[in-house]
């Protein structure tokens, strides 16, 4: 599959055929579990929900916010694609979230109105579940994306502070 | 656009261009550098290189030079005392299907006058990662700082 073709897949999975994209965190929670290859993993972390939250905090933005460039080309076509990520973390007491956005600058035609900083690609959320662990909630796109979850899974369980390439994705 | 030409300037170096520039050996080496770097793939390849950049008082860059970070365990010289911008670049390539991709870990370090730092440098299945700590009793680990923080005069003498 090409990368514009993987794009074009998931963009139409995240609006789940319907007739507009996610335009928010909230709404992405929402729409995209159950769509055309999006996963929903759960799993549990023995780190409170603070320090999954100061993980992300420290780690995503370096990590994530970033544009880049994916050529590709074969006999008779050269494609240039420009992708730039955005990573918004939130934390409070009782909740930590880290939201990744995908804007294409170029090489995609965008079919839906997305929200300014692109589409939702991931939305993760740790809440409380007991005194020192919380549950950790990565909903995103199935395939392609392995090195940002196992990234994600990583901070969320203190493992490494690792950053995914992120030219390896999509 | 600075970071994007320099990860430009260090896929040249390892496009094995010519012009490179080895970075100069120095009699004190502060920086011992561990590598570990693996595709988790038999069909494809990572290589790691360290490109030093001078820093002046104004935040402008002058190259000093790259190190192949080829070994397990490299010594490097920095200037203590005087602010540098290390940018440790991985390049990997696909031997099925020619691709081929860089990403980089810039920031900015001044080592301290008598110091040395231990780092750690990694890229396994696609997560990369870059850890220096001061040695000595604390083991403090440096913060990444981009070149932002210079221009903020916030150098990173600081701990995590």
């Amino acid at each position: 599959m090409t990368p514009r073709l993987a794009v074009l897949g998931a963009v139409a999975a995240l609006a789940g055929c319907a007739t507009r994209m996610p335009q928010t965190a909230e709404e992405f929670r929402t729409m995209a579990p159950g769509g055309f290859m999006i996963q929903v993993q759960s799993f549990e972390v023995k780190r409170s929900t603070r320090e999954v939250g100061e993980t992300f905090r420290r780690r995503a933005p370096e990590c994530l916010n970033m544009t880049i460039r994916t050529t590709s080309s074969s006999p008779g076509s050269y494609q240039v694609i420009d992708a730039a990520y955005k990573a918004t973390v939130i934390t409070r007491s009782d909740k930590a979230e880290l939201h990744l956005q995908q804007k294409h600058l170029k090489g995609v035609i965008t079919v839906y109105q997305e929200p300014a900083d692109g589409h939702y690609l991931f939305v993760v959320d740790a809440v409380p579940a007991g005194a020192r662990a919380s549950k950790v909630q990565i909903i995103g796109p199935s395939r392609g994306y392995d090195a940002v979850v196992r990234a994600i899974k990583a901070w969320a369980d203190g493992s490494s502070t690792g950053c995914p390439d992120m030219t390896k994705i999509g | 656009m600075r970071a994007c030409a320099l990860v430009l300037c260090g896929a040249g170096l390892l496009a094995g261009c010519g012009g490179t520039i080895r970075y100069p050996e120095a009699a004190e080496k502060n920086l011992h550098i561990r590598i570990e770097t693996s595709s988790g793939s038999a069909f494809s390849s990572v290589k790691a290189v360290l490109g030093v950049h001078a820093v002046d008082a104004r935040c402008g860059l002058k190259y000093e030079g790259m190190v192949a970070l080829d070994r397990p365990q490299v010594q490097v010289g920095i200037p203590a005392d005087r602010l540098s911008y290390l940018v440790f670049e991985f390049a990997s390539s696909s031997f099925l299907g020619g691709s081929r991709g860089s990403i980089a870990y810039e920031t900015l370090l001044r080592p301290r006058v008598g110091r040395s730092y231990e780092v750690r440098v990694s890229y396994k299945n696609d997560i990369y990662d870059v850890v220096i700590r001061e040695r000595g009793k604390a083991g403090r680990e440096i913060d990444r700082a981009g070149l932002a923080a210079c221009r903020r005069q916030v150098v990173p003498s600081n701990s995590r």
